[in-house]
């Protein structure tokens, strides 16, 4: 199992794992500043319980330490950059997911919905649960998503960049249990770690600004790219009386391209060589531009995943939309796709359901066909079975 | 003599640094410049006084004026009393000695603190004494002073541990050991059955004895071990050193307890449990306790150990030189010799000298001289009768612990006086409020024989007040002389001025209430009474009376009082008139109006008799059907009548028809024509003195008897956004009036009530038609609507209906997603409960319309599925109502959902129609395989083919291959063969209704992408 550290996408293997002391008497394990942390988190050194490294044992792995006052720990963190790793991180398998995409295309949205839906409906019928692994996650996704959308049912903000505010870099980590069967006879649970970045779309801009703050992107398992249709110029000019349409923003295109030089760049992945990474290419907002899609088309029904991800409804799914991705003009788009990624599919989606009337939803938050891109992931990642569905 | 330059060097500028840097006040003996064996009072008195005046004079200096203004506070002076008495002073000088003593030895502290510890043990080494030379002296501390405050004694080798020399030799300290363990015995003495040690000649005697006893008997390794001591006893005891062998066990136990001891300090130090374990085994080696500490404390110290030595159990430090000193018994400290005990001055028990409380009653002993002084100092306030000075005192003493039940005894005395003091005062403070200054003046006298120099809150004494009161009097009475003056010389106006400004400063000034009685005043003029409405009114002329004058208004029955005790009185007033509302209906009353100056009062002007005549109250009149009952309200002895006439008020007595009472205070008028009003004068009978009748105008109202209407029976209600309407079917007669009321309606369906009554039922609703009535803005949660029919003055109660209003879910909208339809709306403020209907023929009418399927959601489950879905629809048209709930009762109500964003309709699905496609073994031709579950014509279909890689979309589809036109049977496929000639490859093929509005009828579902794709 390859292992990297979720915040500074470090490798993670070695002989010595650290441990933070977990000692309340400074007088006994006297505090240190601790140099790396503050060069990740970029300020100042703090004074915090030291950090040692242990020799990892010749079988298995190590899941406590001994600091040199005498104190058990199993506090692990990360060598490189001394943040705490979530809890049995490395234990099992874990899998990154970034979520990229230009400002405002609804990725702050997509990823509370996203989860909410996983805990909830999605959760039900694969009979997963899926929990925080840390308070941050916790009090992450309690602060900065839930809250808007369930409670105040308003939009999320836009997300600051991760140069503005610190907490932006680190992820949302969550443990997927699930049910597994063996040859229809065994069955067996199996956890897995799931690593979310949500980043601001301002942060995406140029190949500098996320080679810096974005950086989990080449080191990412899958990615979900997120477009905005109503970003297409001919979507709007087709929808430009029916509809209010947003602000224009920054070309997909440009941004792909960023990604895949960011990617070849870190992973050192020459040109020809197609990028192994899975791209989930999800439409969002797809109810605004639904009478543009054909009749026949499978967007207008809801996917059905009962207990198995659908493969036959997101191929015609992928094959559809991509039709329609040509259609709008983003021929140019699936090439690249074609030309630089191994495995990427189209997805069709809606977040909140319906468009918010001046930042607000009355109605509530209807999601529609949010999990297919994350389900597809984790088809490919071979977590949950695949099959076809009853349509 | 005082010398003022020589105060201020010496005393007030160090006291002013000392207060400045540390808050310290000088002493009290310091303070006045007075050495602490001063002893003549007349001395010590001017001195104090003179040092008052000195500082008093001195207090401006802005360098002393802190301090100054401190010592001479209420507080401060009190304490200086203290050296007015000789016991108090006495106390005062033992106390102010040992807090000099105590601040001298201030710089001592630190040293005193090592010198404790140090001690501890009974003597000090010379290195722990060359340490506190080193480490205490300076410029203020000498050695000289060091070496005499350390009380125990400096011992070079303070342990003398024995030797292996002085012992006996190594082979026979072996022999002796095997032989007794043989015999099971501890030592050689015990052996001989003896005491450890015994003198040589009881061990010679009892080895004689025993040598005997072993001679008898066979051989065995008893015996032998026997005999083996008993040589060893008679070489080493009888005829050596019995000394060696002593030695010898001591060598033997200091051996053990050396391994011990190398064990426990392995970390070099011994600390507190590690002696005790230590002590333990010492102990049970046979060792005595303080012989244990000595080999431990030198086995440690030879070992360079360091070591916690705790105090042997029982052990007491004595106060002098701080040594422990073992056991309980002794008296007195056997290095210093200073006693070890004291009494407890609190409680009299024993307590340590070194400790600083008592451990019975927590009585502080360094308190004691203080709480003497206290104790003494409050008897003295008392003795003095300065109540507060004593309390202040008496509490300390408490606070400080000493003589509890003494302490509060005076305590409570003097808490006891002064809640009396207070208490006089406050009687004093009524009569001065009161003006009743010769009753104060007399209670003043009383306080300031009880009171002596207390000081009440606002700072007075007894006599400041009585001071005050008898100034005051002394006014009055100048007024009083004055009058007196005037009223000889037949001023009689002047002198009523003065008497009463006497009045005016004490009320109860007898002198002045003579004066005025001698002049009195003169009577007002024109007292007549009238009466006005219900009531008597009173009304007289000013009175020429000069002064300060009231008048006394009294009345009577038969004639006018001659006296205010003649009569009853009535009011007290400086106006010209006043109501009488007292005299009774139908009495004839006379009054008198008596000028009142400073009670003195004129004779009475009267007035004329006046019959009193009064009207009936609550006069109600309610009709029926033919018939009017009256009712009112008189308490006076006169005859109420009762005058009706029809369809005009009877203007006068004898007008219309007499109605008889039926009873007090009420009337029935029978068989009246329904529809006619009729006017009813009530007009009430008094008989006057001289024997005549005399009538009151009377009072008029009217009624309308009517035929009864018939009730309401039934309401509807009907939503007419923004109003409900309440609909009934009109009765036959009267009008319908329909009420909103929050409870209960009061009466039952049926009921009569007067029109006037109807008020009750709560809000009347506005009239939309005759059949129908509108409530505009219908309140959220339960109301009850009440109709009733009025005709004439009468109302018949009718049916009532209740109406849970809640406020309807809006925006309702459902959207089929294939596998389910999703609906959605907005919920109403505070809703959080709704049921959602649907059926497939008509809308829903009600939550609980039999003809619909439905569920009950909350708001939380919404919130999760994003809405409500209703799963697996039929292929048929919905129509969908949603109704917003509310929990009334344990019970859930639905609001009505008339309005029409309620209701949402859901067009049927398309009809599903699947393909298939295949391919032929070469390529060249596909088979479309078309099935339905039943039958159906399609309309006509393409095969398109896209070669550019995409799926062909209707808005995009490249080239049509064919056109198909389908039908199909149930669940019979049908096929059709399409040619790929001339078709570039690879290609995408797919299946679309050549008219795109046809998908919304039809949707044509594929196969996956693959089986699509012609390569």
């Amino acid at each position: 199992m390859r292992l990297v550290c979720p915040y500074c996408f470090e490798k993670l293997g070695g002989t010595s794992p650290a441990f933070r002391c977990i000692n309340p008497d400074p007088t006994r394990c006297p505090l240190e500043e601790d140099h790396e942390l503050a060069r990740y988190k970029r300020l100042t050194a703090e004074r915090l319980p030291r950090v040692f490294p242990v020799k990892r044992p010749m079988f298995g792995d190590i899941n406590f330490g001994v600091c040199s006052c005498g104190t058990k720990t199993t506090k692990r963190v990360c060598q490189h950059c001394h943040n705490e790793l979530p809890g049995q991180f490395g234990t099992t398998d874990s899998f990154t997911i970034a979520l990229i995409g230009a400002k405002e295309v609804g990725k702050s949205n997509y990823i509370a919905v996203l989860i909410h839906e996983l805990m909830n409906r999605v959760g039900q019928q694969f009979n997963w649960s899926l929990s925080a692994i840390d308070e941050q996650t916790r009090r992450r996704y309690r602060n900065d998503f839930g809250r808007y959308l369930y409670e105040r049912r308003e939009v999320v903000p836009t997300t600051d960049s991760a140069r503005v505010r610190m907490d932006v870099r680190y992820p949302l980590a969550y443990r997927l249990v699930l049910e597994q069967r063996r040859l229809g006879l065994f069955s067996h649970r199996r956890a897995t770690s799931l690593v979310f970045f949500d980043t601001a779309g301002e942060d995406m801009k140029c190949i500098d600004v996320m080679s810096t703050e974005a950086k989990y992107i080449a080191n990412s398992d899958g990615l979900i790219f997120l477009l905005d249709p109503l970003q297409i110029q001919s979507v709007r000019d087709r929808l430009a009386n029916q509809i209010q349409l947003p602000q224009e923003a920054h070309d997909p295109q440009e941004i792909l391209e960023c990604v895949d030089d960011l990617v070849r760049r870190m992973r050192n992945i020459k040109p020809p060589v197609k990028i192994d990474t899975p791209v989930a290419v999800a439409f969002s907002k797809i109810d605004a531009v639904r009478p543009l899609i054909d009749p026949g088309s499978p967007i207008h029904h809801a996917s059905l995943h009962a207990g198995r991800f659908d493969v036959a409804d997101a191929d015609v799914m992928n094959a559809n939309m991509r039709s329609h991705v040509a259609e709008w003009g983003g021929a140019c788009i699936d090439r690249f796709l074609y030309n630089n990624f191994a495995t990427y599919s189209y997805f069709g989606l809606s977040a909140l359901g319906t468009s918010p009337d001046a930042g607000r939803l009355p109605m509530g938050v209807s999601p529609f066909r949010v999990e297919d891109p994350f389900l597809w992931m984790l088809h490919r990642f071979g977590v949950i079975p695949g099959g076809h569905g009853t349509r | 003599m005082f010398d003022t330059h020589d105060y201020m060097k010496r005393v007030l500028v160090p006291a002013a640094e000392a207060f400045s840097s540390a808050g310290q006040l000088p002493d009290i003996f310091m303070r006045y410049d007075l050495p602490l064996d001063a002893y003549h009072q007349a001395d010590i008195e001017a001195r104090i006084r003179t040092v008052h005046g000195f500082w008093n004079k001195t207090k401006t200096n802005p360098k002393y004026r802190s301090l100054l203004e401190r010592l001479l506070s209420e507080v401060e002076l009190r304490a200086s009393r203290a050296l007015l008495d000789d016991e108090a002073r006495s106390l005062a000088r033992g106390v102010v000695r040992e807090e000099r003593k105590r601040r001298a030895e201030a710089q001592f502290t630190d040293l005193d603190r090592t010198i404790r510890m140090i001690s501890g043990k009974g003597y000090i080494t010379p290195e722990e004494r060359t340490m506190l030379v080193t480490r205490y002296k300076s410029d203020v501390i000498t050695e000289t002073d060091i070496r005499a405050r350390v009380k125990v004694p400096e011992k070079a080798a303070p342990i003398l541990l024995p030797e292996e020399k002085d012992a006996l030799p190594l082979t026979t300290r072996k022999q002796i050991r095997n032989n007794l363990a043989v015999l099971s015995k501890r030592d050689l003495y015990e052996f001989l059955d003896l005491a450890s040690p015994s003198p040589k000649a009881e061990v010679t005697a009892r080895w004689q004895r025993k040598n005997a006893e072993v001679q008898v008997g066979g051989a065995d390794f008893r015996k032998t071990a026997a005999q083996e001591l008993l040589g060893i006893i008679k070489t080493h005891l009888i005829d050596g050193d019995p000394a060696r062998y002593e030695t010898s066990r001591r060598w033997e136990i200091i051996e053990r307890l050396d391994r011990d001891i190398e064990t426990a300090g392995a970390d070099r130090h011994i600390d507190r449990e590690e002696f005790k374990t230590l002590l333990a085994s010492a102990l049970s080696y046979g060792l005595t306790e303080e012989t244990a500490r000595d080999y431990i404390r030198g086995l440690a110290q030879r070992r360079n150990l360091g070591i916690d030595v705790p105090p042997a159990e029982g052990a007491i430090r004595c106060a002098g030189c701080h040594a422990m000193q073992p056991g309980m018994e002794r008296d007195r400290c056997s290095s210093c010799g200073a006693p070890l005990w004291l009494d407890c001055p609190s409680c009299r028990r024993r307590v340590a000298a070194s400790e600083a409380a008592c451990g019975a009653c927590g009585f502080f002993l360094a308190n004691h001289q203080i709480a003497k002084l206290e104790m003494r100092q409050a008897q003295l306030a008392i003795n003095e009768r300065r109540w507060g000075d004593a309390l202040a005192a008496a509490r300390e003493v408490v606070r400080l612990g000493w003589l509890e039940r003494e302490a509060k005894g005076l305590r409570d005395h003097a808490e006891a006086e002064l809640r009396g003091l207070e208490e006089a005062r406050q009687r004093i403070d009524a009569e001065l409020v009161a003006k009743r200054l010769h009753a104060a003046l007399k209670q003043a006298e009383d306080l300031k024989r009880r009171a002596g120099g207390h000081r009440f809150r606002d700072g007075s004494t007894a006599a400041d007040l009585r001071a005050t009161i008898s100034t005051l009097l002394a006014g009055a009475a100048q007024h009083v002389v004055q009058a007196r003056t005037h009223e000889l010389a037949g001023r009689l106006r002047e002198a009523v001025f003065s008497y009463q400004a006497a009045l005016a400063v004490a009320v109860d000034d007898d002198d002045a209430q003579k004066g005025l009685e001698r002049c009195p005043p003169e009577p007002p003029t024109g007292a007549r009474a009238v009466l006005t409405g219900a009531r008597v009114e009173v009304q007289w002329s000013r009175s020429p009376a000069h002064g300060d004058i009231q008048y006394l208004v009294v009345r009577g029955a038969g004639r006018a009082p001659l006296t205010p005790a003649d009569g009853q009185q009535v009011a007290r007033t400086t106006n010209l008139a006043c109501p009488d509302d007292g005299a009774k209906s139908g009495s004839f009353v006379f009054y008198s109006v008596f000028t009142d100056r400073s009670g003195v009062l004129s004779p009475p002007a009267k007035s004329e008799g006046l019959l009193v005549t009064q009207e009936v109250r609550d006069l109600v009149v309610e009709a029926d059907e033919g018939i009017v009952r009256g009712t009112f309200g008189f308490d006076g002895a006169a005859r109420v009548r009762v005058w009706r006439k029809e369809r005009a008020t009877p203007m006068c007595l004898g007008d219309g028809i007499e109605i008889p009472l039926n009873g007090p205070g009420t009337f029935l008028d029978r068989d009246l024509i329904n529809g006619c009003i009729y006017y009813y004068r009530v007009v009430v009978e008094y008989i006057s003195p001289s024997g005549s009748l005399v009538f009151t105008p009377g009072i008029v109202a009217s009624a309308q008897p009517a035929e009864l209407p018939a009730a309401v029976d039934a309401l509807e209600f009907r939503w007419a956004p923004p109003s409900l309407h309440i609909q009934y079917s009109v009765p036959t007669r009267g009008a319908v009036s329909v009420y909103r009321t929050a409870g209960e309606p009061p009466w039952l369906v049926g009921t009569k009530v007067p029109i006037s009554e109807l008020v009750r039922l709560g809000k009347l609703l506005p009239m939309v038609r005759a059949d129908c009535a509108a409530d505009p803005s219908p309140p959220t949660g339960r109301a009850l609507y009440v109709a009733a029919t009025v005709v004439g003055d009468i109302a018949v109660i009718g049916a009532a209906r209740a109406l849970v209003s809640i406020q309807d879910v809006s925006q309702v909208t459902a959207e089929s997603f294939g596998a389910y339809i999703l609906v959605r709306w907005r919920w109403p403020d505070g809703c959080s409960i709704a049921r959602v209907t649907w059926r497939f023929d008509t809308s829903p009418t009600a939550p609980d319309d039999r003809g619909a399927e439905g569920r009950t959601i909350t708001r939380g489950e919404y919130e999760i599925e994003g809405g409500f879905r209703i799963e697996e629809p039929r292929g048929q048209r919905h129509h969908i109502a949603v109704f917003a709930g509310i929990q009334v009762g344990g019970n859930t109500s639905f609001s009505a959902g008339l309005a029409a964003d309620t209701r949402a309709l859901v067009e049927p699905q398309a009809f599903k129609v699947l393909y298939a496609v295949s391919k032929s073994f070469f390529g060249r031709k596909l088979k479309l395989t078309f099935t339905a579950g039943e039958e159906v014509e399609l309309p006509p279909i393409i095969v398109a083919a896209r070669s550019d890689g995409f799926q062909p979309i209707p808005t995009n589809y490249g080239a049509v291959l064919a056109v198909l036109h389908v039908r199909l049977r149930p669940r019979i496929p049908a096929e059709f063969e399409v040619s790929l000639r001339d078709v570039r490859r690879p290609l995408f093929v797919r299946a679309l209704f050549q008219d795109p509005a046809a998908a919304r009828s039809y949707e044509l579902v594929g196969p996956s992408a693959k089986s699509l794709e012609v390569l």
